[in-house]
């Protein structure tokens, strides 16, 4: 199995600096692009399943050490949406093009159930969790089961994070060929096909 | 293959490239961001028309008549060098300006409420996921930050610190789903808990007694109940008054008072002490249990 660990990782760390310092002053769409999706979803399309959940791993908990997201639910959620995109990758002709837009639009959608689903589930974890360190929210929270409900149905599938996956989806059609081709070339430089005479 | 289908399918897919990069342009040009694109694109072409405009004056004064033209292109040049010097300094005078107004704000929000001591810190991350509203400042522990400490801006209250590292902390703003905050109306003084709308919007004010007077433009502040905020940071201004005679209370939506979109300096409040009320939710057991 080969790895690529030690290339997911400084670019994950590059990615998601851009992500959470630069991109937010500049949204698309009034939404900041996923880069770590992006880049995970590109590697995917381009290697085994293994190296796919690799990156998915690292890019998902590079991203929840930078949120307030439970750790680790992030990485769930993207290898959910790589898991996805290779079941149907293989099962469709090869294509540089339309491919990676309609998995990416896939893998964005996956995710985002996936995180949401995730989210909803650990609302009492997070509250808790907040409530026991002594931030506010939250001891109202755990006492009001009304508020847990509350706060519990607005990670759900409503129009406000329906309307945010679409745009996100929307957004990452429009990266998502820019970071595929830049792994392709990449990979054609580092390891050139191998030719026999 | 088909050759007339491979040059089909390669027109096809240049056709939605093509497609796809206007688009791309579209909405970039739409959203503001391809302003500095843009201007690099613009800036060889302006210099391109600014050597065209000159030649053709060089033209229209040679045929107009004689005239000291190195004395006029010396002037030219001087004046070009003074412009660009002038706007130099109108860039730094800016600078000062902006430091000096984030200095005031500091100073009038410490002389409001001189009981408190502030540390000063910067935004420098947003949080990675859309669903959770928190920012990323650069002081931490060793700075003497710690978990649950108010955070304010000069416009008022921004959030509490929910993690810390050694140089940095994470912020929980009110405005996220998770938060709610003990408020009082500065007027009515009827007191409510503010709550985070997240993804989905504002924040409101849940549990306000269907007796109190709440009007429009109303102050929101915080109460101090509960023990974990100091008493009257700013918070809001009711928008709307939403209010139904079935139920018990009546909820307001709120305007915060901070523009967390436009957020750069934040100010740490360092020595307000939580109060632990945790002790009241557990039952002695020598209380006899009501009827």
């Amino acid at each position: 199995m080969k790895s690529s660990v030690y290339l997911a990782v400084p670019l994950m760390i590059g990615l998601l600096i851009l992500q959470a310092s630069v991109l937010p002053h500049f949204p698309v769409l009034g939404v900041v692009p996923q880069l770590t999706l992006l880049a995970t979803l590109a590697w995917s399309l381009l290697h085994e399943l293994d190296q796919g959940l690799q990156w998915a791993v690292v890019a998902g908990l590079t991203a929840d050490l930078f949120s307030a997201t439970p750790l680790g639910v992030s990485a769930l959620a993207l290898m959910m949406a790589v898991v996805v995109i290779h079941l149907i990758q293989r099962n469709f002709p090869d294509s540089r093009v339309i491919m990676p837009l309609a998995l990416s639009a896939v893998g964005t959608v996956v995710f985002w159930f996936v995180y949401l689903f995730l989210i909803r589930l650990l609302v009492p974890f997070v509250v808790g969790r907040m409530a026991f360190l002594g931030v506010d929210a939250l001891a109202d929270g755990v006492r009001a089961p009304g508020l847990m409900t509350d706060i519990a149905s607005a990670y759900g599938l409503n129009g406000a994070t329906l309307e945010l996956i679409a745009l996100f989806v929307a957004v990452h059609a429009l990266l998502i060929l820019p970071i595929y081709w830049g792994f392709y070339t990449l990979e054609r430089v580092i390891r050139p096909p191998q030719v026999e005479l | 293959m088909d050759l007339n289908e491979t040059q089909d399918r390669i027109r096809w897919v240049t056709f939605a490239i093509l497609v796809g990069v206007i688009l791309l342009l579209l909405v970039l040009d739409s959203t503001g961001n391809l302003d500095n694109a843009l201007a690099f694109v613009e800036d060889p072409v302006a210099a391109l028309m600014e050597w065209t405009d000159r030649g053709t004056d060089r033209v229209t004064e040679s045929l107009g008549g004689p005239e000291d033209l190195t004395t006029a292109r010396l002037q030219i040049e001087q004046l070009q060098a003074q412009v660009t010097a002038l706007q130099r300094e109108n860039e730094q005078l800016r600078e000062i300006q902006g430091e000096y107004d984030r200095l005031v704000d500091l100073f009038e929000r410490a002389s409001e409420s001189p009981e408190f001591t502030r540390l000063t810190a910067t935004v420098i991350a947003y949080d990675t996921s859309p669903i959770f509203r928190s920012i990323i400042i650069d002081k931490g522990s060793d700075d003497g930050v710690f978990v649950g400490m108010p955070v304010e801006s000069a416009r008022g209250l921004v959030g509490q610190i929910y993690r810390t590292t050694n140089r940095a902390a994470m912020v929980i703003l009110v405005t996220d789903n998770i938060s709610s905050v003990p408020g009082r109306l500065s007027r009515s003084r009827a007191t409510g808990v503010v709550r985070g709308g997240g993804l989905g919007g504002g924040m409101h004010m849940d549990w306000i007694d269907l007796e109190a007077q709440v009007e429009v433009g109303e102050v929101v502040m915080t109460s101090g109940l509960g023990g974990r905020f100091p008493q009257d940071l700013v918070i809001g201004r009711v928008l709307e008054v939403e209010r139904q005679q079935a139920e018990l209370f009546q909820t307001a939506v709120i305007q915060p008072a901070v523009d967390f979109a436009d957020l750069e300096t934040v100010f740490i409040i360092t020595d307000f002490r939580p109060i632990d009320t945790t002790i009241f939710d557990v039952v002695p057991e020598d209380v006899p249990n009501s009827p």
